[in-house]
């Protein structure tokens, strides 16, 4: 039992029990895009200060729960993230999000050099309102930039253009903006790999610190499952397995030819400019998710362990739950139940998709305990089939296990 | 002297005996499935007050889960009831209640050599199927008077004159004052009950002479070990008797006897011919009782066993394996349990390079074949790799060796063999005439020989077909059904082994055989199985990390070539948002079906790549 309570007390989740990192979903678009299953609302622009009035609502909620326990996290300064996603945060004007940090300064706490991203669309993002978002504290942009063909970007049903992505990029440049990643998207309707290289010489131009790229997959339920599932009429239009991986191989060495460190699976970043948000994600940290179908991760005071939670995906249901909730943890659903044990895989699970790998010393010092013989094996049988690649106490994806990191991650299940 | 009064009191007891016989009706119900068997039995079960109404589970007699989902009676059971009946009097019924499907034939002729009558259910708007006339042969063969009723007379389709005709034309029984009834709804039962007591005969007896007793079926019970199910012909058994089991030579002391009341035992202190009943004499296994045998008494044996006796004889073999290795001791414990109350299942350890460990079983058909697999995987919770099922091949070697081939693999080479025979069933397909045309195709596709058709009435024939029965258990019954658009019903019935030109089909994956896809088929078909494998092996192979030659050949000869691509990624691209879960979920059904997958070399197999070789969409 004693030894127990040790170990136990050795996890991070009870030495650092707050979260450090803090996600407000803003699920309003002009229009939504055919390939998205994110959660999103169109046409609610009535809802804004409805919405507005809820998230500080459940601003204070988290605010409640980091007084309880702000007493056992000595170390505890605020945030050290906070992330604005979507939807199109853009979409939402400077004085509520500046409304929103000073509320989550005061009720949550915001740390010195905290990193505060916003995504943005580049159809939405006039230098007046990119200078007035950086005034009201945001200091890292994620924009959508998607392609820089004007015949893609139409295809994949995208707002902006070449030339209003361009205008944005400089804007945000001058307007203070020092920390600017985009989204770049590969495996697109009649893309080729000629597509790729013009976006590569394209945003050596820019002033761009970030690079997340990623393959279309068409998700279902989304206008892009009719069209282009096997059997759709737009079907034949995607590029074959083979050219795709063709096209993300050349995207991948050209953008490490420009200096970007490839870090995560679908990750770049100049030396100093990794998304640190996304980087919590990825080793297991806890955060707080905010907003309606917001994901959150954090153990509260009723919970053993932390736990994954989701908000109502509804605006009003949302909204109503906030009015009645009387602590954060009455407001997500759980979305699984997580012992010490899926913790522990998950964060293999998670941290194999950061290139660097994971190191089973970070593991012993985050749980206090040795990695299990289990998961060892799980290693092993990995090496062994050279997915994964071994250096001293080391594991991290190689190249290969790039391109099947599913294979890597399931065993982590 | 002394004989003459043992005799004196013999007659006085046959006296007395006579009127107890009299009282007495074994019967059993039989029908084509789902015209209502199960049905009409729990409502004579409810009207003779054997049970009551709240107690009452739909279908008393099917009572495992899977037999009252498909609507079949897997194991036979026994109730026993008293039925108050117009004349005044108060009969005992025993109602015997009979595996409703062709694989089980000799149980059911078992079952009928227990009783002396049967109740004959005919669906009103069905009429007479396949099933139907092969239990009333059965039941004719063991000499049974048959009742007729046409049942579910209240569906709009009922044509209960029609059908009444037909039980005349077709089988040749007096169908004037055939009751008409519906099971579901309650109607018109106590006219059944009442003619089983008006048309069904007593059981003659001899409670005198040597004690021989039918074993018609048995269970096995945690407490009391194997319950012997027994309708006695002669004699009398007592609580205590040493008893002999005359084909297994065994002996034991019986311990417990009585009668069987639904959901329960009821002991008694004796049982007496005619009479139907149970007896526990410490018996461990039910494969030590044999369903047929003739149990009696061991210092004062019968003379000659009861006739009809048969030993269990497996048609179709598979391998078993578990879909995951680790699973092998619980497989094994799984079967042990199953064949528990399933004599008729047999299986042995047996080692598949692509498969690991796991178990050649036999079984009586392909029904038994499907029944067992699914009550492993769903009452044992186990997930199971099935090989294609084959049939008992019988190869005559060049040394003149003759020997029994359940399993492709243990096929010796070709030089080796002089020749090799396979079993021939006679198969019933009864359909609607204007698929005839369908069936006769169909059946000369699977090298059937026209033996002749019979009309049953102006639309429906019964067509006689001789055919091999490994054309049978690869996949024949479903494409029948697709063929008749569902009409067609099929029994067969094992006749002779028969020489025939075949040939070991090998599957190569990478280069490798894979020896759990090999099966035996006639040369004629090699080309176009191999071809059709080789193809649906390429759709149910997913793509791996490297590319996949498929080969089908026939002793080294490649005949027919396929390759699965290799895929180029596998990879969740985006995981932020937070939502951790979803990715997760994902990974989860991604996980499970890899669980589901077999590694063989270096190739990972679907489970129903293993199936595919026996379902091939003609």
């Amino acid at each position: 039992m004693e030894a127990d309570n040790n170990s136990a007390e050795r996890t991070f989740y009870l030495r650092r029990p707050l979260p450090r990192s803090l996600y407000i979903h803003l699920p309003f678009c002009i229009r939504r895009c055919p390939y998205c299953d994110f959660f999103s609302t169109v046409g609610q622009e009535n809802f804004f200060p409805q919405y507005q009035k809820a998230l500080l609502s459940e601003v204070r909620l988290v605010g409640c729960e980091v007084d309880f326990l702000r007493g056992r996290d000595p170390e505890y300064n605020g945030v050290e993230t906070v992330y604005f996603g979507g939807g199109t945060p853009s979409l939402w004007s400077s004085e509520h999000i500046e409304q929103l940090l000073e509320s989550i300064g005061t009720f949550v706490g915001i740390a010195d050099g905290c990193e505060i991203t916003l995504e943005a669309n580049p159809s939405s993002l006039s230098f007046r309102h990119l200078s007035d978002l950086r005034a009201a504290g945001i200091n890292r942009l994620s924009i959508g930039v998607q392609a820089t063909d004007d015949n893609l970007l139409r295809k994949i049903g995208r707002l902006h253009n070449r030339a209003e992505a361009e205008a944005a990029l400089k804007g945000a440049e001058k307007a203070g903006f020092a920390n600017i990643g985009i989204d770049l998207m590969i495996g697109l309707p009649a893309q080729t790999i000629a597509d790729i290289k013009s976006s590569l010489a394209w945003l050596r131009e820019y002033p761009i610190q970030h690079v997340s790229a990623y393959s279309l997959i068409i998700e279902p339920d989304t206008p892009f499952a009719d069209l282009y599932s096997p059997g759709g009429s737009l079907y034949r239009e995607l590029p074959d397995p083979e050219d795709e991986r063709k096209q993300w191989y050349t995207l991948r060495e050209g953008l490490k030819a420009f200096g970007f460190e490839h870090y995560e699976i679908s990750n770049f970043a100049c030396p100093g400019y990794r998304s640190r948000h996304n980087s919590a994600y990825w080793s297991g940290d806890m955060y707080w998710g905010l907003g309606a179908g917001a994901h959150s991760y954090y153990r509260s005071r009723n919970d053993i362990c932390p736990q994954r939670r989701a908000n109502l995906n509804d605006l009003s249901a949302y909204a109503e739950r906030v009015e009645r909730a009387d602590q954060i943890s009455a407001m997500g659903e759980l979305t699984e139940v997580m012992d010490a044990a899926d913790i522990e895989k998950e964060f293999f699970l998670l941290g194999l998709r950061i290139l660097d790998g994971v190191d089973l010393r970070n593991f012993t010092e985050r749980f206090g305990h040795e990695v299990p013989a289990s998961i060892r094996l799980i290693l092993e049988k990995l090496v062994g089939i050279q997915l994964l690649i071994e250096e001293s106490s080391v594991y991290r994806l190689s190249l290969k296990g790039e391109d099947y990191g599913n294979r890597v991650f399931s065993e982590f299940i | 002297m002394q004989d003459k009064s043992i005799n004196k009191k013999q007659s006085s007891t046959d006296a007395a005996d006579a009127d107890r016989l009299a009282l007495i009706r074994n019967f059993s119900i039989i029908a084509h499935i789902d015209h209502g068997k199960s049905t009409l039995a729990d409502r004579i079960i409810e009207h003779t007050g054997a049970i009551t109404k709240r107690e009452m589970q739909a279908q008393i007699l099917d009572s495992m889960d899977l037999e009252r989902e498909r609507g079949i009676t897997i194991k036979a059971t026994a109730v026993r009831m008293n039925y108050r009946a117009k004349d005044g009097r108060v009969y005992t019924f025993n109602l015997i209640d009979t595996p409703g499907h062709v694989d089980f034939n000799y149980e059911v002729s078992r079952s009928l050599a227990a009783c002396d009558g049967a109740v004959l259910v005919v669906d009103a708007a069905q009429g007479i199927e396949a099933q139907t006339l092969a239990n009333v042969y059965l039941a004719l063969e063991a000499d049974l008077e048959i009742l007729p009723v046409i049942n579910k007379i209240d569906l709009p389709a009922a044509q209960p004159d029609v059908v009444a005709k037909e039980i005349e034309d077709v089988i040749g029984l007096d169908a004037s004052d055939v009751p008409l009834i519906s099971a579901r709804n309650d109607i018109n039962i106590v006219e059944v009950l009442e003619q089983i007591v008006t048309k069904l005969p007593p059981p003659v007896g001899n409670t005198t002479g040597r004690l021989r007793a039918l074993i018609f079926d048995s269970q096995y019970d945690t407490y009391r070990g194997v319950i012997v199910h027994v309708r006695l012909r002669d004699g009398v058994l007592k609580l205590g008797d040493e008893i002999l089991l005359m084909h297994s030579g065994e002996t034991y002391t019986v311990s417990e006897l009585g009668y069987f009341t639904p959901g329960a035992l009821l002991p008694a202190e004796e049982l007496r011919a005619g009479d139907v009943g149970y007896v526990v004499a410490a018996i461990k296994d039910v494969r030590d009782v044999e369903i047929g045998d003739t149990l009696t008494t061991a210092e004062d044996p019968a003379t000659e066993p009861l006739p009809g006796y048969r030993p269990v004889q497996q048609m179709v073999f598979c391998g078993l394996y578990p879909s995951d290795n680790a699973d092998y001791i619980e497989l094994r414990d799984s079967l042990e349990k199953l064949q528990l109350n399933d004599a008729a299942l047999s299986f042995e350890p047996e080692n598949s390079a692509a498969l690991g460990f796991g178990f050649r079983c036999g079984f009586l058909g392909l029904l038994h074949y499907e029944i067992v697999i699914e009550r492993l995987e769903r009452e044992f919770d186990l997930t199971l790799v099935a090989t294609a099922p084959s049939v008992v091949y019988r190869v005559t070697g060049t040394d003149g060796n003759v020997i029994m081939v359940d399993n492709p693999t243990n096929l010796p080479p070709p030089t080796l063999i002089q020749y090799m025979e396979e079993p021939i069933v006679r198969a019933n397909v009864m359909t609607p005439r204007e698929f005839t045309g369908n069936v006769m195709e169909l059946c000369q596709s699977r090298r059937g020989t026209y033996i002749n058709m019979d009309y049953i009435d102006a639309n429906r024939v019964n067509m006689h077909y001789e055919m091999p029965l490994n054309e049978i258990i690869s996949d024949f019954f479903d494409t029948l059904k697709s063929r008749t658009r569902g009409y067609a019903s099929l029994d067969y019935e094992f006749l002779r082994y028969e020489r025939a030109d075949l040939v070991k089909l090998d599957i190569l994956l990478n280069g490798e055989i894979v020896d759990a896809l090999s099966f035996i088929v006639h040369r004629d078909k090699a080309y176009q199985r191999g071809r059709r494998i080789a193809e649906k092996l390429k759709d149910v192979i997913p793509r791996q990390m490297f590319e996949i030659p498929i080969q089908a050949s026939i002793g080294g000869k490649v005949i027919a070539r396929e390759t699965v691509r290799a895929f180029r990624k596998d990879v969740l691209a985006k995981c932020y948002g937070g939502d951790i879960t979803r990715k997760k979920k994902l990974l989860e059904k991604q996980r499970e079906g890899k669980r589901r997958m077999r590694q063989v070399g270096s190739v990972e197999l679907p489970a129903d790549a293993f199936m595919s070789v026996l379902r091939l969409d003609e």
